[in-house]
């Protein structure tokens, strides 16, 4: 009796009405169409029926090694070159870079006219936990970027590092000076590990001991990077519950919460190795400041990296605060590079309004002075 | 009246939350959580002990057991993907030809390959 009204409502539409209802009881009509359509984003949301798809953008992968994967995204015509190379980081899903359509950084990046390449590096296991900084940079990074040349025509490659990939991104260039980078941007990346907050950098000095942090796989699991995220601000589960509860009648937003929770709860275990080597190199370390950076036995410098460089920085970045990644664009070597301070969240760059708005045309501006544009 | 829950929730946040980020940030809760991790890992590890000696005694295999048995998998898919990337290596030079090996041997000089793609795998 009642489903073809639920069903109109779960579109995004106005749930019908009944136009000869008493003006009396419109507003018991309304509290009844409400309470049905809290009822039944209720019952979907538990039951995992219709949720919010995440991204969307159609890609083909064009390489892989063990679990990481190459994609490249589908395009008609790419206009801009060199092709750009997007890193993501270790322990967060690449879905994030594409969340929906209509609110994806990569779907505006195929409409600027990008050849837009993702590396996803997978989620590791036993065969991933002695993967170490120089696996990513020294292997996989640099086979990724020489695939995307090649792909390219040869024209060089923009290298977009977000968060860890961003420091990923930096130590390779670094240490491939000689590579084919026509552009490095790194985006809310770490930099000064004394101003990142305590429970990002908790373990090693003297705190946790990262090895009693790992599961039986040899890798920190999942629901460990979790926490650590969580700790940052305790009451931010509670407070989503709230906003979840509030605007369960509104289908829009049941959407765009179903999208954002399946990432923010969902990260990656981090691979062992490689978190003991972040934990000396960076959180005792402190190695992008000091200069104390070694990688795979030979001792790297960021003044190395001279092709135009840009560190997008956000403002009101929780996870990798302003203060510890400002300067950035005094340690490297470039004669070209920018630092662009935006008024937004560590994710807040890349989705919601602000990102459409402000965000992602500043940084789409930059790269686009950077490349070439075809008419 | 409907967000008047909202509004209360609010107000105990804005009170509460600064006070548990501070506790959170604090070298008292790092410590605890510390102790805690290594608790929990001595524990573990004590009772997979035991449950271990326990199976055995019946033999039966324990987790651990299947635990080791998959590193191993992981070990040798490691080894075969280094063998799989030296046969691209190795694909990638020989059939340039003109290029003779520096030792005067059939086998391709292996340093000249380092910088190619050489574990580059094609997903069609």
């Amino acid at each position: 009796m009642i489903k073809p009204k639920l069903a109109s409502g779960t579109n995004g539409e106005p749930p019908e009405r009944d136009a000869g209802l008493p003006n009396l009881l419109a507003p018991y009509a309304e509290m009844w169409e409400t309470g049905m359509r809290r009822w039944w984003n209720l019952t979907r949301h538990v039951m995992g029926i219709d949720r919010a798809p995440v991204g969307q953008t159609p890609r083909d992968a064009v390489w892989s090694n063990g679990k990481a994967v190459l994609y490249r995204y589908r395009s008609e015509s790419p206009t801009v070159r060199p092709p750009l190379l997007l890193v993501m980081s270790l322990v967060s899903r690449s879905f994030i870079l594409d969340l929906q359509p209509g609110n994806s950084f990569i779907e505006r990046l195929v409409a600027e006219g990008f050849d837009v390449f993702l590396l996803d590096w997978g989620v590791p296991d036993e065969e991933e936990a002695i993967n170490t900084l120089e696996t990513y940079c020294d292997e996989l990074l640099p086979q990724a970027v020489a695939k995307v040349n090649q792909i390219g025509g040869d024209n060089g490659v923009t290298v977009f590092g977000y968060c860890y990939g961003g420091l990923l991104s930096l130590l390779y260039a670094a240490g491939h000076p000689g590579d084919p980078v026509r552009n490095l941007v790194v985006m809310a990346t770490p930099v000064d590990f004394t101003k990142m907050p305590a429970a990002m950098t908790g373990v090693g000095k003297g705190g946790i001991d990262p090895e009693h942090l790992m599961d039986h796989t040899g890798n920190v699991p999942a629901e460990a990077v979790r926490a650590s995220f969580t700790l940052l601000t305790p009451t931010s589960d509670l407070s989503t519950v709230m906003d979840f509860w509030e605007h369960l009648d509104d289908d829009k937003f049941l959407n765009s919460y179903q999208a954002m929770t399946s990432w923010t709860r969902n990260h990656i275990p981090f691979p062992g190795a490689t978190m003991i080597q972040t934990v000396e190199m960076f959180h005792e370390g402190n190695g992008f400041i000091t200069g104390d950076l070694m990688l795979g036995g030979r001792k790297l410098d960021l003044a190395d990296i001279t092709v135009p460089f840009l560190n997008v920085i956000a403002e009101r970045d929780h996870i990798v605060p302003p203060e510890s990644t400002y300067g950035l664009d005094e340690l490297v070597g470039s004669d070209d590079a920018t630092e662009m301070r935006l008024p937004a969240g560590h994710v807040g760059l890349i989705v919601g309004n602000g990102a459409r708005k402000r965000s992602i045309p500043s940084m789409i501006g930059w790269m686009l002075e950077h490349s070439d544009v075809e008419a | 009246m409907a967000k008047q829950w909202r509004e209360i929730y609010n107000e105990w946040e804005k009170a509460v939350a600064p006070g548990l980020e501070q506790f959170a940030a604090s070298d008292g809760f790092r410590d605890f959580m510390a102790a805690s991790a290594k608790v929990t890992s001595a524990l573990t590890a004590e009772f997979e002990r035991a449950s271990r000696r326990w199976l055995h005694f019946w033999n039966l295999p324990a987790a651990t057991d299947v635990r080791k048995l998959r590193q191993q998998v992981a070990a040798v898919d490691r080894e075969l993907k280094g063998l799989k990337n030296l046969v691209f290596e190795v694909a990638a030079v020989a059939p340039a030809g003109d290029e003779p090996a520096t030792n005067g041997s059939a086998q391709p000089a292996r340093k000249s390959a380092a910088k190619k793609p050489a574990a580059a795998v094609e997903v069609s």
